[in-house]
């Protein structure tokens, strides 16, 4: 039975060689130079799967909790800023507004057309400030001193005074419950030296006041804008991942307000 | 009976196949392959659909290659690890294969350089040619005329036994001259 | 919008004031967050929703998105840097969850991300293949973007998908949306018989280009466009070979006597790099594909071979036993300045410069073993990757992120695997026969 079979395959294959050689030999022929092994087959046209940049309507179309909203309301990707976020001081608008406007780069392939022009002005502003911030040079971002002076004085109960053992502690409970909440992004072309600096607003509760603020950025060029934004995303979400954080409510004036310094270079 | 039968058909199925290989160098170009496999599927080599290769020496011409390996001793000489020199016996083995090549002025040799896996596969190519290049140079030098005479280089793929073991290495690190008809 | 204020002399003063009043108290609290969790981030890749489900050639619209969403998945979790969540830990979203997603089931998954989208399908035959990306914490949409596509393309569309949010995540392109050739290989190892074959960079839409009649070896895909180049034993005669897989054109590169191989294309295309045997030594050439001239740039009395451009077409990474042993080199593109690289403990071969510029990748020979290393181009961060029996041809990803190598056991298996720059995220590539020599092709438009 093996044998039949062997000898069916050899068979077979003998009389498929001699197909294939004598139509090789036609080939030979053809004022070509193709090669030997070649053998033409049937590629999926790729150009057939075309790449559409518009909007998909269908979903909003079959979206029945959106049918009340007007449909171009659906359509801006950049996610609405949250109540609280939008009854923020101006300083913080802004910085959510940059980073929307990163969004807003070339970088990122679909801008329905549904977003508003006023938005759009209030973008490219906000885009120019991020990219001054970004400047590994750039000095420190300008502050309203009367509002400084006036947080530091907040920060400073009266008569009260902490230990430096004491602020270490609150540093080290700080760090301890953000920095397991935190998923770098790891092994990125430009990642040498980026950091981000965060501002954070608790409650007493150690449940974040809005969203954590953007404050500057090192090691983000032209070239690395993408891999930026990302970096500072992953900080954020450290944030509001880890919330609420559990502090010593004695010393909430200290974390009442901070910022967090986002630098992985002790990782590899 | 019958199984006896079946062997003499299969024997016959083989040379046949194997004269084909045997010729192969000088046949026009393989045409395209008969039915391409449908894409989305990955489709499994079925037994028999492919020729297969000529084996390493079936391109010689059956006879002369007994003669000449007969009077010569073998047509392989061996190589250390990651060298091309001929060491003694390899230059006494050359040295009978000129011996038998001076006889015979009409025949013309091909020598195939081989390497074991123990190097990568572009270096492998390199060093084969290397090995193919000093059994060469070394039979003109016995006075083998360099026209009757190539070189090809197979690198590792082309290992004359299967194995990880010093001695399969061993066996595979050589320069096999193959005597081919024009 | 930040204004800067002029500071005038009595706020500074009060500031100064203050903050010697405050001391030891910094005026604000800053801590540094010097280390982070170094795991794959927890995503969630909810199955695509479909309003009414029709029947298309790939299968019906449902049955499509829960397949869409399995690929997404298995894409990112190849990469390492994604932990996709089992999807019976959140509800399947509906149609009108796609776009305002409810993120409370996600955050109680531990997802910090949600990938959803939706499948449908059009009048004309089409599909549309919606795709969406929300962060789960601050329940904002990253991005979005639909694909029309044939139904015999829904898994482009899948990958394309994953491109998108690989690369919203990451801040890099991604690599899902391209292809592989390599070598497939049967029968014993004394008689192998080697074929081209080209793929999906997941392993589907697997085909063969060559009947495996003639030895092939070492195909590279153009950077560019549809052509391969490989080497071919066609007739005995081992030369370097140019295939343009869409037309099934093929054609013998350069006027060689003796054997060309281990080609590889420049940055753009326009060039191939190979090495050139003479009485066995071995030397690199260059040759433009569109005016055929040939260039030879070495001439060391030695094997100098495996050529690879830097990206931006100046340098040339090889190996060369001219010091005595085999080792890294690097040169400029017309042959002069070459500076060994590679330095330690066994020899150092097959150098490949990443499309990101910053590494190469190579085999480091050491104690019998061949591994998949990485290096600097100045020859300093040597690092290695895999430890097995033998991995060799390492080939990039079209990101920089991930080398594609194939493994041979010491039994003779070979097959093909990934491994991402983390050295963490090691995948078998699957393939219907055993295989070697892949190479990684461009992502596709």
């Amino acid at each position: 039975m093996t044998e039949r079979v062997a000898i069916g395959l050899a068979a077979l294959g003998h009389i498929l060689l001699l197909g294939l050689l004598s139509l090789g030999l036609a080939r030979a022929f053809e004022p070509s130079d193709m090669a030997p092994d070649v053998t033409p087959v049937e590629m999926v046209d790729i150009a057939d799967a075309a790449t559409v940049t518009k909007m998909p309507e269908p979903s909003m179309a079959a979206a029945p909790r959106d049918a009340g909203a007007p449909a171009a309301a659906q359509m801006v990707p950049d996610a609405p800023l949250t109540p609280v976020a939008a009854a923020e001081t101006p300083d913080r608008v802004s910085d959510v507004a940059a980073q929307d406007a990163i969004a807003a780069t070339p970088a990122v392939p679909v801008k329905p057309q549904a977003a508003p022009a006023k938005r759009e002005s209030l973008d490219m502003g906000a885009l120019a400030s991020l990219i001054d911030k970004a400047l590994p040079d750039a000095p420190v971002k300008p502050r309203d001193p009367s509002g400084f002076a006036k947080s530091i004085e907040q920060a400073i109960p009266r008569g009260a005074r902490v230990s430096p053992r004491q602020m270490a502690t609150l540093e080290q409970a700080i760090r301890a419950q953000v920095a397991p909440c935190w998923n770098p992004p790891t092994g990125g072309a430009d990642v040498a030296g980026m950091t981000v600096v965060l501002k954070i607003r608790l409650n007493r509760d150690g449940s974040v006041v809005g969203a954590p603020e953007f404050v500057s950025q090192t090691g983000a060029t032209e070239g690395n804008q993408a891999y930026a934004r990302a970096f500072v995303e992953t900080a954020r979400r450290a944030v509001l991942r880890c919330a609420p954080l559990s502090l010593p409510a004695d010393m909430y004036s200290y974390w009442r307000e901070f910022e967090l310094n986002f630098d992985p270079r002790l990782m590899t | 009976m019958q199984m006896k039968f079946m062997s003499i058909l299969m024997l016959a199925g083989a040379i046949a196949l194997s004269g084909c290989a045997r010729n192969k160098d000088t046949l026009p170009p393989p045409p395209p392959q008969a039915a391409p496999p449908p894409p989305a599927a990955p489709v499994i080599d079925a037994p028999g659909t492919v020729p297969p290769p000529a084996e390493v020496g079936t391109t010689g011409i059956g006879s002369e290659q007994e003669n000449f390996v007969a009077a010569a001793g073998t047509d392989t000489v061996l190589f250390d690890f990651d060298s091309y020199a001929l060491d003694e016996e390899a230059r006494q083995i050359l040295g009978a294969q000129a011996g038998w090549l001076a006889q015979k002025p009409h025949v013309r040799v091909t020598i195939e350089g081989h390497a074991d896996e123990r190097g990568t596969r572009e270096y492998n190519l390199a060093l084969g040619e290397r090995r193919a290049n000093a059994a060469k140079n070394f039979l003109a030098a016995q006075g083998v005329d360099s026209a009757r005479m190539s070189v090809i280089s197979y690198g590792k793929e082309k290992p004359a036994v299967d194995g990880a073991t010093e001695e399969a290495w061993a066996r595979n690190r050589r320069a096999v001259s193959v005597l081919v008809s024009r | 919008m930040l204004t800067p204020i002029a500071l005038t002399p009595i706020a500074l003063a009060r500031i100064l004031l203050l903050l010697l009043l405050a001391a030891p108290a910094a005026a604000q609290l800053r801590v540094d967050i010097t280390s982070g969790v170094d795991a794959p981030m927890p995503v969630a890749v909810a199955p695509f929703p479909t309003g009414v489900a029709v029947a298309t050639p790939a299968g019906d619209t449902a049955a499509l998105g829960r397949q869409v969403a399995a690929i997404i998945s298995g894409n990112l979790k190849g990469t390492g840097l994604f932990r996709p969540i089992d999807a019976a830990a959140f509800p399947a979203p509906a149609m009108a969850d796609v776009s305002r997603p409810g993120f409370q089931p996600f955050r109680t998954a531990g997802a910090q991300a949600l990938v959803g989208g939706f499948v449908t399908a059009n009048a004309d035959g089409t599909l549309t293949i919606g795709c969406y990306l929300h962060d789960v914490f601050s329940e904002q949409e990253l991005v979005r973007q639909g694909f029309t596509v044939t139904p015999a393309g829904w898994r482009r569309a899948a990958h394309k998908c994953s491109d998108l949010v690989y690369g919203r995540l990451t801040g890099e392109s991604g690599y899902f949306d391209s292809r592989i050739v390599y070598v497939a290989e049967s029968g014993p190892r004394t008689r192998r018989v080697k074929r081209l074959a080209v793929m999906d960079q997941d392993g589907a839409n697997h085909r063969f280009l060559t009947s495996g009649q003639a030895l092939v070896l070492m195909p590279r895909f153009s950077p560019v466009n549809e052509t391969i180049t490989y080497m071919s034993f066609a007739n005995d005669r081992p030369r370097v070979w140019l295939y343009n897989i869409g037309t099934g054109q093929q054609q013998t590169v350069g006027d060689f006597s003796s054997m060309s191989f281990a080609p590889r294309f420049s940055p753009d295309g326009g060039t191939l790099l190979f090495s050139v045997t003479s009485g066995g030594n071995a030397d690199i050439w260059s040759y433009d594909i569109g005016s055929r001239r040939q260039t030879r740039l070495t001439r060391a009395n030695a094997i100098d071979t495996s050529p690879s451009f830097s990206p931006d077409g100046r340098r040339v990474v090889f190996e060369s036993d001219r010091g005595g042993s085999q080792q890294l080199y690097v040169m400029n593109a017309d042959g002069s300045g070459a500076q060994r690289i590679s330095f330690g403990d066994g020899r150092a071969g097959s150098p490949v410069w990443s499309p990101r510029g910053d590494l190469i990748a190579f085999i480091r020979m050491v104690g019998g073993r061949f591994r998949v290393a990485v290096i600097r181009p100045d020859g300093t961060g040597e690092r290695l990757l895999t430890d097995s029996w033998q991995d060799e041809g390492p080939s990039w990803s079209p990101n920089g992120r991930v080398i594609l190598f194939s493994r041979t056991e010491r039994n003779g298996r070979s097959t093909l695997m990934s491994i991402d720059l983390t050295g963490r995220a090691e995948r078998r590539i699957p393939t219907p026969l055993e295989a070697s020599d892949p190479a990684w092709g461009p992502l596709l438009p």
